[in-house]
């Protein structure tokens, strides 16, 4: 039995080299398209410390980086704590940039992130007062996830206010009427349109991610753009999504984020294999 | 079955399993560690496997720092039972013979990184409603097995009478799934708090 507990760990072993050897982060060329600096961002990502989340505020950082994504914000539920972590983390490994942010939680109303805020947004409050307390701190609102069933909250008022609802949501490639009902969402203002993962660690960051045309490659930057809607999305079957100023732009963005379906090279089969080889090898011998 | 890891041989008979572990010789403060981090471990992997697609050091070390919190409430959580009580074995080797009951969840765990292991991207970060229902549910297996082997456990290992066990295990439970959940779910759990007050 030793030598078969050996092997198990030497299966994990091999399962950690090969990994490890194709995690790499994903580098990109700066893209710049009709004067204007183009950034992948993802404005929706829990991190561990209290928001469910699987990934550590600085793990998210290097998940980031491995995911090709320039900018993601850091949404805490109902708190800011972790995005602020994240942001001077990423400052100080030259990371992406790190918008601080929170995902305002008010059950069976709305949910709404809050990406460029410093300090706590009340969830108590109606979805409008809410929309005024991030603009006051220079933030832009998102209606995250708007479908039906936590859509009550956003009356004619608050959508007159909102910067941005999301159009691209995991959801939608699990629901038959998802990206039906986002697009419904949309319909009822002029929004910005915006893709985000809503990632807690299971997934992949940045499967659903705003293109960003921003004046220059700073938090201000992205928030300005959204705030003038100069976003692309690529929603389910590669739908496109966002300015139609931009939409001559949408080729020159296909193929620059990773593949939605790819099941990996032949080292990330390995690395699965092996480890889940070894793992239960360990377990049981 | 002696071939076997105290894992699988306490699954099958854990009376037997608890009573050898508590007369098997102490291997120090490294018993207080290394169940802990078997189950940190797996965290870690589950996390790594389901977020890239491969056992990468980087993933799998941050999902371990970022489930901390789950071992830290449970040896919190024994701690308290072991202190209300008898104290004859050291608190290390009580700890590593309780997470051994620990096998069902780590038993789960393979099973749902085999169940998902072919997956897309796609697929990993958009289970269906009923994917995320049968997922919830299979949870109840290893939470009423491992209750079940925890009951053995503080028979066995503490030692403590048929009712006292049940009470150690309740407080166990209380103190141990409070806080991880707490720290999990954090601050928005007073959300839905709120929201279900308000109905």
């Amino acid at each position: 039995m030793k030598r078969a507990r050996v092997a198990s760990v030497g299966l994990i072993a091999v399962a950690l080299v090969t990994g490890t050897m194709t995690d790499r982060p994903r580098r990109l060329d700066p893209l710049t398209l009709g004067g204007y600096r183009v950034l992948a961002v993802d404005f929706h990502t829990h991190s561990s410390m209290w928001s469910d989340g699987a990934f550590t505020p600085w793990g998210l950082v290097l998940e980031a980086e491995r995911q090709g994504l320039d900018a993601i914000a850091v949404t805490g539920h109902n708190q800011v704590s972790d995005g602020q972590l994240a942001r001077r983390f990423s400052r100080a490994v030259g990371g992406p940039i790190v918008i601080g942010g929170e995902e305002v939680l008010a059950e069976g109303r709305f949910h709404m992130i809050a990406a460029g805020v410093t300090d706590v947004v009340d969830f108590r409050q109606s979805a409008a007062r809410a929309i005024d307390d991030v603009h006051r701190q220079g933030g832009i609102a998102i209606a995250a996830h708007p479908f039906p069933d936590i859509s009550q909250g956003w009356d004619a008022v608050a959508l007159r206010q909102l910067d941005g609802g999301e159009i691209c949501h995991p959801e939608i490639f699990a629901r038959a009427t998802g990206q039906a009902e986002l697009e419904r969402f949309a319909a009822r203002h002029p929004i910005a349109a915006i893709g985000s993962s809503d990632f807690h660690g299971l997934g992949q960051m940045g499967i659903c991610r705003t293109y960003v045309f921003a004046s220059e490659a700073s938090e201000r930057g992205i928030l300005d753009a959204v705030r003038a809607r100069r976003t692309v999305v690529f929603g389910e079957g590669d739908h496109v999504y966002g300015d139609p100023a931009l939409l001559p732009y949408v080729d020159a963005l296909r193929g620059r984020a990773p593949s939605r379906l790819s099941r990996g090279t032949a080292f990330d089969w390995v690395s699965r294999i092996a480890a889940i080889a070894g793992f239960a090898g360990l377990l049981c011998l | 079955m002696t071939g076997w890891s105290p894992e699988v041989r306490v699954l099958r008979h854990p009376a037997a399993t608890f009573r050898e572990l508590a007369a098997s010789p102490d291997r120090g403060r490294w018993m207080l560690v290394r169940r802990p981090l078997l189950l940190l471990f797996a965290m870690g992997m589950l996390l790594s496997l389901h977020s890239s697609g491969r056992l990468s050091v980087r993933a799998v070390a941050d999902g371990m720092v970022s489930f901390a919190f789950l071992p830290a409430c449970e040896i919190l959580a024994v701690g308290v039972v072991y202190w209300r009580g008898d104290r004859r074995l050291r608190f290390a080797r009580v700890v590593d013979a309780f997470f051994t009951s620990h096998a069902p969840w780590l038993l789960w765990i393979v099973g749902f990184c085999l169940w998902r292991f072919t997956e897309s991207p796609l697929q990993a970060s958009a289970l269906s409603a009923t994917a995320i229902r049968i997922t919830t549910a299979t949870l109840l297996v290893p939470a009423v097995w491992s209750a079940y082997l925890d009951l053995h456990f503080f028979r066995v290992v503490m030692p403590r009478r048929a009712g006292r066990a049940m009470t150690d295990l309740l407080l166990q439970r209380a103190i141990g799934w409070t806080g991880a959940l707490g720290y999990f779910f954090g601050i928005a759990a007073w959300a839905q708090l709120v929201a279900w007050v308000r109905g």
